[in-house]
């Protein structure tokens, strides 16, 4: 059993590196990981895989050699330890629509432990359908990869999964003819999706279902990996400062101790009733007893 | 290495008791790498250090050696980010003081100290000890390097830390920052209190002082704190003694 599989079910891991795509790739379903060559030829849709409204493109259509390689190319650039992860969401969706011809529009989201935590657009559509302005449930669900969800937003169209009414009214009015909403392949605590927002009159050139897994397991690396990086500094500097902060309330307790000829757990005592008399917090109380009896904190000791 | 390594962990975490997390970790790694003993501590300068998992008492002794000192090769790691080789005659030259505390409390003849969470800013350190001076240098460092991202990945993915950025950290819960090291290093802090009132002294100058007396008596800091905190040392013991 590979360690991060081991590590998953006993401890979240937020954080995954480049080295665990095959790990991720696994999520799919047995034999669903195509090579770029066997996607694009659309020979590998997944039968009964789609949920989809309206008339079907072939599954690997609108996606050609030389633009997924652009993408790939594309991917292969983006910095994640550099940039804030909305930023290289942005930049991801961009080059989706790059690679994808068809979709006027694409978004990409993260969340954690199920709560969104990103969502960026390639282009303007962000203004009206970034899920976060909307209540929960707005944007269909996305089926496991690599299925993808067809929601055609036409008035006498129903998306078989998902619902999504409100979504559809809001995308059409935009000028949204189609959305396809696939999942990215889930890393540890976190799960991704991608929306490509199809306008043209035309449906013979939207990109088949092969052909947007196909787009999806390449951009779920660095969208993943760079939610995951941004959570594991955000945790390594909460750690310190939860670190810090036991050691000014240690500090705190060892100030009362002196000045009352009390035990330990006594100060204890004594400065969580002080945070509650005055309405605030114990670690700023024992900020304050410290800042009242010495010169600098244990956390300024050099 | 990793699936070693994930293996023997899950064969000592017995327990799920999370404040015992870092000692099976120390356990686990000590018990897939060539070494004799394996501690985690989290560092923020300038001065705290948390001993939080070690694989033998022997290894947890060698970290209150460095504490006690406030130097060594992990505060190097620490500090450069680094991986900082220590044979012996790497600690003769540079740690002597260091060199002769370790060797007469853990036994230990060498060390190689590698940075927690070295792909951002680090958080930690994890120290590889040997029964050996010359093992340190001949120890290849990747595998320990690929093992402590795992061990950092697994910390803070169980660290006690607010889940959205403005809620509050729940201070009551009990986490692996509570651990049975932690909770000793603790009371230092509680001393270090105590004489920032009772000698009106900064907590630079009351790490100082302790520092310098458990050097002089060979003791511990954490022994020291709890002489303090029992009654059994006094503030004033610290002053110089003005007769002579």
């Amino acid at each position: 059993m590979p360690p991060m599989e081991v590590f998953r079910e006993r401890v979240p891991v937020p954080c995954l590196r480049s080295h665990d795509v095959d790990d991720r790739t696994r999520h799919d379903e047995p034999g669903d990981v195509p090579s770029p060559a066997r996607a694009v030829r659309g020979r590998d849709a997944v039968p009964g895989g789609c949920a989809v409204s309206g008339e079907q493109p072939p599954a690997g259509a609108g996606l050609d050699d030389a633009a997924l390689a652009r993408l790939v190319a594309g991917l292969s650039t983006v910095s994640i330890a550099t940039r804030p992860t909305g930023e290289v969401l942005r930049h991801v969706a961009g080059l989706v629509v790059a690679a994808l011809p068809a979709a006027a529009d694409a978004s990409l989201s993260v969340a954690h432990r199920g709560t969104v935590r990103f969502v960026e657009f390639a282009g303007r559509l962000a203004s009206v359908l970034d899920e976060r302005q909307h209540p929960r449930g707005f944007l269909p669900s996305a089926p496991p990869p690599p299925r993808v969800l067809s929601v055609d937003t036409a008035p006498g169209d129903t998306a078989p999964e998902g619902g999504g009414a409100e979504f559809r009214s809001v995308a059409r009015r935009h000028g949204v003819r189609r959305a396809l909403i696939a999942a990215l392949p889930p890393a540890g605590d976190f799960t991704g999706t991608l929306v490509l927002y199809l306008t043209g009159a035309d449906a013979a050139g939207d990109p088949g279902e092969a052909a947007v897994a196909e787009v999806v397991r390449h951009v779920a690396v660095p969208v993943l990996d760079a939610a995951a990086y941004e959570e594991a500094v955000r945790r390594a500097e909460q750690l310190t400062e939860a670190m810090r902060s036991r050691a000014g309330i240690e500090q705190a307790k060892g100030i009362l101790v002196a000045v009352h000829g009390c035990s330990p757990d006594e100060a204890f005592v004594r400065l969580s009733r002080m945070s509650q008399q005055s309405n605030r917090k114990l670690r700023e109380v024992a900020e304050d007893v410290v800042a009242g009896y010495v010169r600098g904190a244990m956390t300024d000791a050099g | 290495m990793l699936e070693d390594f994930a293996e023997a962990w899950i064969r000592d975490a017995g327990t799920r008791a999370p404040e015992l997390l870092p000692d099976s970790l120390a356990r686990a790694c000590a018990s897939v790498l060539d070494v004799d003993g394996a501690g985690l501590s989290i560092i923020s300068r300038p001065s705290l250090r948390l001993p939080i998992g070690a694989s033998s008492p022997a290894a947890a002794a060698a970290e209150r050696c460095q504490f006690a000192l406030g130097d060594g090769p992990c505060f190097r790691a620490h500090d450069t980010q680094s991986v900082v080789v220590a044979s012996a005659d790497v600690l003769a030259r540079e740690w002597s003081v260091l060199q002769q505390d370790i060797l007469s409390r853990a036994g230990y003849r060498s060390q190689v100290c590698l940075p927690l969470g070295h792909s951002f800013a680090g958080f930690g350190v994890l120290d590889l000890y040997f029964l050996s001076p010359v093992a340190a240098s001949a120890f290849d460092p990747a595998g320990a390097l690929r093992l402590a991202d795992e061990m950092s990945d697994v910390l803070l993915a169980a660290s006690p830390v607010p889940e959205g950025p403005d809620e509050d950290e729940d201070l009551g819960a009990v986490s692996w920052l509570d651990a049975p090291g932690a909770q000793r290093r603790r009371r230092v802090w509680v001393a270090l209190g105590m004489l920032n009132f009772e000698l009106r002294m900064s907590s630079a100058d009351a790490l100082a002082v302790l520092r310098a007396r458990a050097f002089a008596q060979g003791r511990t800091l954490e022994d020291l704190a709890d002489d303090m905190i029992e009654g059994r040392l006094v503030s004033e013991q610290f002053l110089p003694d003005p007769g002579r």
